[in-house]
């Protein structure tokens, strides 16, 4: 795996989801690997509108994948461009609410193991692997997504990516 | 109050100052305040808050929110102050609060959402919101006094319509005043209720620009006192701030923004004199100038 997020110490820590891939937590790109470390601030230097994050590859999105990173309060700490077109909400709006205020599990009867809670609650917390579920937007009926759950990083948290 | 140019407020947090920039308009922070020559300047609490937040951030949007958090503390401080009637305590409090920021942003961040949640909590007829808007109101006086002498040729008369000076809309109408004086304009506040000799005390002012301030007075008596007014020192912008309507008397131009800091650049730049319209000794604006302009 490897030890850093674009240059910097890694806090995300081991574990054994396979290998890490950092990505903007806005735009979704990848940092240039030729561009020196940014420093302490992480800023993206394609959109300068989101810091670099780090999940493994199994779980990372692509640029154009709408996603959300949910720390383990279930509140949103980041929401990607695509996620704010999805989901009709500016991610400035968007951070610190709970989840639930934007997605609900597609079955209405998930609440045991298994549920987009415990599923994100396990991810944040740095359970391993990728999870998959279906979610709708909240009041939305007729419309779900797969998501799939993972941990992300550096500082613990989950993130939800939505496929389209 | 430390501040910084704009490079080294983007050196700070390691980011162009086109970044900065960017994040501005999409976060409205770190808010910067303009210099007389309208170049940015930030305030380094603000972002030494922010650098701190981003380390350990998920977000910009997070950074911010918590960057924002830590400098709201001064709130909750003076809160606290004002509610148990420690009155040395609110001093220190708004010292601390000037400490980080400029004293217009210590007033807009921090006394009058102070006031705010006070009249929230006890209402405004309460002893406990006079007791914390005297204290506001002389902490405003006393940051009024200490402010320097005038730098720009220019004259603003606030026709105070407000009708009791606790009330909510007086303590918003002494920051937007503190602010106007501390931008380096010369103000000059009457009662809109003292219409004797009006004229003789605002033409020797020489004003640019009229500010009808609050609305616990009519609008009979608010315009009685604005047509002395331009009656004497001729035609000239007559803007409203925190008065909601525009009298059938009163034939006002424009409405200033609730906020005293944005009320205030916005009233300096409509009493600016135009270039053409200063005069040649040194840039006054007096009642013959404006009669020959009428």
């Amino acid at each position: 795996m490897s030890a850093s997020i674009h240059g910097l110490p890694s806090r995300f820590g081991d574990h054994d989801a396979g290998e890490l891939r950092d990505f903007c937590g806005h735009c979704g790109q990848a940092p240039d690997p030729s561009s020196a470390p940014v420093g302490a601030t992480r800023v993206c230097q394609h959109c300068d509108l989101g810091l670099v994050l780090q999940a493994s590859e199994a779980v990372a999105p692509s640029p154009e994948d709408p996603f959300l990173v949910v720390d383990n309060r279930m509140a949103i700490c980041a929401l990607s461009s695509a996620a704010e077109k999805l989901l009709g909400v500016d991610e400035t709006a968007a951070v610190n609410r709970h989840l639930g205020e934007f997605l609900m599990p597609a079955d209405a009867n998930a609440n045991g193991s298994g549920s987009l809670i415990e599923l994100v609650l396990g991810a944040a917390a740095g359970d391993g692997g990728v999870e998959r579920v279906r979610v709708r937007p909240l009041g939305v009926f007729g419309v779900r997504f797969s998501a799939r759950i993972g941990r992300c990083g550096p500082t613990p948290s989950a993130i939800v990516v939505l496929e389209r | 109050m430390r501040t910084l140019k704009t490079r080294e407020a983007a050196a700070m947090l390691s980011v162009s100052p086109n970044t900065l920039r960017a994040w501005e308009r999409r976060f409205n922070y770190p808010r910067p305040q303009r210099t007389p020559g309208q170049h940015r300047v930030y305030v380094h609490a603000e972002v030494a808050a922010l650098r701190d937040a981003l380390q350990a951030g998920l977000s910009i949007s997070s950074a911010v929110s918590r960057a924002r958090e830590a400098l709201s503390g001064d709130t909750s401080v003076l809160v606290g102050a004002l509610s148990s009637y420690e009155l040395d305590r609110a001093d220190a409090a708004m010292e601390a609060a000037i400490a980080l920021r400029s004293v217009e942003r210590g007033v807009e961040e921090v006394l009058l959402p102070s006031l705010e949640e006070i009249a929230a909590r006890w209402g405004t007829d309460s002893a406990s919101w006079a007791l914390s808007a005297r204290w506001a109101d002389g902490w405003l006086r006393w940051a009024h006094k200490l402010a320097p002498a005038p730098t720009r040729p220019m004259t603003i008369v606030i026709g105070d319509a407000t009708a009791d000076p606790l009330e909510p809309e007086a303590i918003a109408v002494r920051a937007f005043e503190l602010f106007c004086v501390r931008s380096g304009a010369r103000v000059l506040t009457l009662p809109v209720r003292r219409l004797v000799d009006v004229g003789e005390v605002v033409t020797a002012f020489g004003p640019q620009a009229i500010v009808l301030a609050g609305e616990g007075v009519g609008d009979t008596e608010v315009a009685r006192w604005a047509y002395q007014v331009r009656l004497a020192v001729g035609p000239m912008p007559v803007m409203l701030y925190r008065r909601a309507t525009d009298g059938d008397g009163v034939r006002s131009t424009s409405a200033l923004p609730d906020a005293p800091y944005d009320a205030h650049r916005q009233a300096l730049s409509a009493a600016e004199p135009a270039p053409e319209r200063r005069t040649a000794a040194g840039g006054r604006f007096t009642r013959e100038t404006a009669r020959s302009l009428a």
